[in-house]
């Protein structure tokens, strides 16, 4: 496309029928708090990165805190689901507290469903959605020996106790278009594009009929004049 | 001074075209969220697809990746879709996403890891 063709492009802007609900968001947890977090969740998985170093025959039996946990992104979300499922069976171990690397993970359409799966899932026991900050994945990957952005973590005795309060300190999930029925405003959104400009075009062809037009007029007369 | 922060809002918010046309698929979209039956939220969406089609509206990819498109199904996740991650960590990852219907939505996410959809980007 020449220079002169770009320059003729004139800004457009074309309704878009939005999500009339606000994308949710991951509950907001301050960076301090989110430090500490990371600091006692590399504690208890300093026994897994020691289990991780012992090679050979004689390996001591499985760290009991991979038992209690989901590691990675398929086994979480299918626990979670199986959580959120109406009509299920009780399940013997439920997720309570899911760590996300929210930073660290591209693109954001991986995790952007998260929010509301926890809330789905968090029936009977609240789901805490609990996001790291940035740089947490590669020393997570260190401890468990494998990359690892997402973890869940069953309800249980083995984490000690001012860890657990730690992390009940953190909000809730929230989802306020399933909580409260009403309805939303409209949202369009006017998205800016661009478009040729056909006004010109229609001036440069209104111009040259009238030069031809003029032209056969003079012919004419020439003609006449000749005639004469 | 009101006058003045009254202008440039005007500009920012050229005036919809076929306003009846959006505001219904809207009320649609959020009446298929609030109904307790499976059913009558699947008439719904299959109602307001129909609108948007007729009446020529340009519907954001938000909400159609919330929607299945062969059953017209709300895709909630846990309740009537399942994500599965393919390929973690390589370049041909795929993001699945399956209705209960038994179609599923594929997203090459590992393909291009800074994609924005076009609604989202910025200038």
């Amino acid at each position: 496309m020449s220079l002169k063709q770009i320059e003729k492009r004139r800004a457009v802007f074309k309704p878009l029928l939005e999500n009339p609900f606000p994308a949710v968001e991951f509950p907001f947890i301050e960076q301090e708090l989110q430090g500490h977090i990371l600091e006692f969740l590399l504690n208890q998985l300093q026994e897994v990165s020691l289990w991780n170093g012992i090679k050979g025959d004689d390996k001591p039996p499985k760290p009991e805190i991979l038992k209690e946990m989901t590691i990675g992104f398929n086994s979480t979300v299918k626990s979670l689901e199986a959580q959120a499922r109406p009509h299920k069976k009780h399940l013997e171990k439920k997720i309570r507290y899911v760590f996300v690397c929210k930073p660290d993970i591209t693109p954001q359409l991986l995790i952007q469903q998260f929010p509301v799966l926890c809330y789905t899932a968090s029936r009977g026991v609240k789901v805490k959605l609990i996001q790291l900050p940035r740089g947490s994945a590669s020393q997570l990957g260190e401890k468990l020996a494998r990359r690892c952005t997402i973890l869940g973590m069953f309800d249980n005795d083995i984490i000690p106790t001012s860890f657990k309060t730690l992390l009940e300190s953190t909000p809730d999930v929230q989802v306020p278009w399933l909580e409260e029925v009403k309805l939303r405003e409209l949202n369009v959104k006017m998205l800016e594009t661009s478009a040729p400009i056909k006004v010109q075009k229609k001036n440069k062809v209104e111009k040259k009929n009238k030069v031809e037009k003029k032209n056969k007029v003079e012919k004419k007369n020439k003609v006449e004049k000749k005639k004469k | 001074m009101a006058k003045e922060g009254k202008k440039p809002q005007k500009q920012k918010k050229p005036s919809v075209p076929n306003r009846d046309g959006f505001s219904r698929a809207s009320f649609l979209y959020q009446a298929a969220h609030v109904t307790k039956d499976p059913e009558v939220s699947r008439m719904y969406i299959r109602l307001m697809d129909l609108v948007t089609k007729r009446t020529v509206l340009k519907v954001s990819p938000h909400v159609k990746r919330s929607i299945c498109k062969s059953c017209n199904r709300l895709q909630q996740p846990g309740k009537t879709s399942m994500m599965t991650l393919e390929e973690e960590g390589k370049k041909s990852e795929t993001l699945q996403i399956e209705c209960v219907c038994g179609t599923t939505k594929r997203f090459p996410v590992g393909k291009n890891k800074d994609y924005i959809p076009f609604v989202d980007r910025k200038g």
